[in-house]
């Protein structure tokens, strides 16, 4: 069941043993088919031979026979004018075994002599003259006739001749004689002989009874065959009358219309091939069996159990044991195969090691990634919640010290003296710069953190400049500065922005400006320009030297240090103004000419209601700073980025 | 200073919430300077308890106390029928505008950063009354 199920399942080999089989069997059937066709061959040709022999034999005794029986005629042609001639009738055809009855008639139908040798027929015919052998002499030839039968239905022959008187010689002859000559030819097991004539008439056969039965086998072949052979012998297989399959010969008898057949039945003629056929057959198969056995042992051993182990191998890295390994049997093409698999199934096996491997690593930088960013989001959250509590706390003691201060100051219900006041007023200073330092800080780190959401509204452009002009007059009016605002007489009512941004931007330049300013006049104004617009804040102050201009921008960054404490401030608020302008998609230009003062530009994009917001300054370009060594006017154009 | 004149805040009753000692005094020194009766809360349970008590004309509160804050106070306000309309100015040290924002979301009239000082705390303060119909009118101007 195995093997069937094997066999079916293993469809090369199925084809394989088929095709073998089907090989084995055609050499086997050729093999077996020409053994026995050269054997049946060589029996045909020995059986024949006695055919031949036997029936040239029976011809012989026959065409002997009928020679007798003419030379009585011609004797009694040659007798008939003597005087004795009844007697010699007489004692001619007791020499004639083979003769029954002999009958001599005159042209006038007269019984001249008679003589039988059993009983009286020719003589008894009553109309002789009428009778067809009287006829057939009396036209002047030997005439044989064909098979009679006396009323006791036993066969015979008449012969007649012409007579020289012109009377007709009639004999009669038994069949005994041809019987026995006939019957006397046996060979085999079934070999036998019969005589015929051209009509098909049965003359003689061993069983009597068919002659005496009148048999007729007119028009067959094997006769037809027979008789165009004329004289000599025909030979072949065939059916006969009795409907035996026969191997025959026919012989035909000289000087008559007869044939002798011999024949013998075909399952003994050919009785030793046929069993050679089936022995060889038998033995042919049988063999067949053993070869096909043994070359499906010997492929399974060669070929398809080395198949079945690697088709097991195979399905056995599909279910992903990689480490499973070829066994390698024989050096042959096959086993090149299995150690080419197990080569590949190491390979597969490191492939995947190593990618075991990497996913390892992935998964651990992923988690390592994952966690740092966790980390850096709990870091900017600490950052932002450090940075809210920070400037609560410092804030809280700031109320304190600024409302003692100012209650003080303020004379509500305390007295100070002069100096005192002074000093209070010292300290009030001090702590509005510690404020604005918060301030800043505060600003720069919630832009930094990416705290600062822009929220564009429709401003109006002076109610804006009224505001930034308001909020630093005070700063402008301690130092006596002329503080002056222009708006481009094309410049739009109102205009689309954030306004805290743009106040951060605005009071930075302008108190930056204040603060570097000793005397004269800081104008702030508005440009149009149709798609971009700027706030320009211009003062006469003592400028900014080249090599500076690099850096102004950078967190408590001022000219010189002696600068912070000239002019105060917090160092942060060109820094602001550039991460503002940064955030809004502006940039910022300077111009400065030492000692004769300074002026920055902030260029922004114009902001339709519905235009999207400006792109992430990350993009932009670094500050430029063009010929900035040999010009006494330089330009410093900075669009974003910190100069580093 | 000169021109706010000393009784501005006269027979007002005021509510100050605060958990700075020094925030207090300040506010109690120059509220009370302009005539105010001035009760001060050290959370906003006691702010509560007082608001309760006195119905003052507005409260000046901080956010962050301890125990009861200042967010949970504009809420408990905001749900009593009877509290509800009083005004309740911010004071607080948190100096963003979200924060500001989320004030006035919770409630808050309004919204005052420190550090101030009493011209700027007074100024603004003059202001937010201004705008409130019942207690602008009562200011002494």
């Amino acid at each position: 069941m195995n093997a069937l199920r094997k066999l079916r399942a293993n469809s090369l080999r199925r084809q394989t043993l088929t095709l073998v089989a089907l090989v084995a069997f055609a050499l086997i059937a050729t093999g077996a088919l020409t053994l026995s066709f050269v054997v049946g061959a060589t029996e045909q040709t020995t059986w024949t031979a006695r055919q031949i022999e036997a029936s040239a034999n029976a011809s012989t005794f026959i065409g002997g026979v009928m020679r007798e029986i003419r030379l009585f005629i011609n004797t009694m042609s040659a007798a008939e004018s003597s005087e004795n001639f009844e007697e010699i009738v007489t004692d001619i055809s007791a020499h004639y075994p083979t003769i029954s009855e002999v009958v001599v008639i005159s042209r006038d139908g007269i019984i001249q002599a008679a003589r039988t040798k059993d009983e009286t027929i020719l003589a008894n015919t009553l109309d002789v003259v009428e009778s067809n052998w009287f006829m057939r002499a009396l036209d002047g030839g030997t005439y044989l006739s064909d098979l009679q039968f006396s009323p006791e239905n036993v066969p015979y022959l008449i012969i007649s001749s012409p007579l020289p008187s012109g009377g007709v010689i009639g004999v009669r002859v038994g069949m005994t004689a041809f019987t026995h000559a006939i019957a006397g030819i046996q060979y085999g097991e079934s070999g036998c002989a019969y005589l015929v004539d051209s009509n098909g008439q049965l003359l003689a056969h061993p069983d009597f009874a068919l002659v005496a039965a009148n048999t007729h086998s007119g028009g067959r072949p094997e006769l037809v065959s027979a008789l165009e052979q004329g004289g000599g012998s025909w030979t072949g297989t065939y059916r006969n009358f009795l409907g035996q399959d026969v191997l025959g010969t026919g012989v035909a008898v000289p000087d008559t219309n007869w044939v002798v057949f011999t024949e013998v039945d075909q399952s003994e003629a050919f009785a030793k091939g046929r069993l050679l056929l089936v022995l060889s057959s038998v033995a042919g198969i049988f063999g067949g069996v053993i070869l096909l056995l043994a070359i499906d042992l010997l492929l399974r051993q060669y070929i398809f159990a080395p198949l079945d182990d690697l088709r097991e191998g195979t399905r056995e890295v599909i279910r992903g044991n990689l480490s499973h390994r070829v066994k390698i049997t024989r050096d042959n093409e096959i086993g090149e195969l299995a150690r080419e698999f197990n080569v590949m199934a190491e390979s597969l096996n490191e492939g995947r090691d190593s990618l075991h491997k990497h996913a390892e690593a992935l998964r651990i930088a992923r988690d390592e990634a994952v966690a740092a960013s966790q980390v850096a989001e709990e870091n900017v959250r600490l950052k932002s919640e450090f940075l809210s509590t920070m400037s609560h706390e410092l804030r809280t003691p700031l109320n304190a010290i600024d409302g003692f201060t100012s209650i003080m100051l303020s004379g509500m219900n305390v007295e100070v003296s002069p100096p005192v006041h002074r000093m209070l007023e010292r300290i009030a200073a001090n702590s509005r710069r510690l404020l604005e330092l918060i301030n800043a800080m505060l600003d720069l780190s919630r832009i930094e953190a990416g705290r600062m959401e822009l929220v564009n509204v429709p401003l109006s452009a002076a109610k804006l400049i009224e505001r930034w002009r308001t909020q630093v007059e005070p700063q402008a009016g301690a130092k006596n500065l002329k503080l002056e605002t222009w708006i481009a007489p094309d410049f739009p009512t109102i205009i689309m922005g954030d306004e805290d941004g743009l106040t951060k931007i605005a009071s930075n330049l302008l108190s930056n400006a204040i603060k570097f300013t000793p005397q004269g006049t800081v104008t702030l104004r508005l440009h149009w320009c149709g798609t971009s617009w700027s706030i320009q804040v211009q003062d006469t102050g003592i400028g900014i030297p080249v090599n500076a201009r690099e850096y102004i921008f950078e967190e408590f960054r001022q000219v010189d240090g002696s600068s912070k404490r000239q002019y105060g401030g917090t160092g942060l608020g060109l820094s602001i103004v550039q991460k503002v302008t940064r955030l809004m998609g502006g940039s910022i230009t300077l111009e400065s000419i030492l000692g004769a003062g300074s002026t920055f530009t902030v260029t922004l994009p114009v902001i339709t209601p519905d235009a999207p917001p400006p792109d992430d300054s990350s993009k932009k370009p670094l500050v430029t700073v063009g010929n900035a060594a040999t010009q006494e006017t330089a330009h410093v154009e900075n669009t974003s980025g910190s100069p580093r | 200073m000169s021109k706010i004149p000393p009784d501005l805040l006269a027979e007002w009753n005021i509510v100050v919430a605060d958990d700075e000692e020094d925030s207090l005094e300040l506010a109690r020194y120059v509220l009370d300077f302009y005539g105010a009766h001035v009760h001060t809360a050290v959370d906003g349970n006691d702010a509560f308890e007082a608001i309760e008590r006195v119905r003052p004309h507005f409260v000046i509160s901080d956010l962050s106390m301890p125990v009861v804050d200042g967010w949970e106070l504009i809420r408990r306000l905001k749900e009593t029928p009877e509290l509800r309309d009083i005004p309740v100015i911010a004071l607080t040290a948190y100096a963003l505008k979200s924060d500001a924002n989320r004030a006035i979301a919770a409630g808050f009239h309004n919204y005052l950063t420190k550090p101030l000082t009493v011209d700027t705390f007074m100024d603004q303060l003059i202001s937010l009354l201004i705008a409130i119909p019942e207690l602008g009118s009562l200011l002494r101007l």
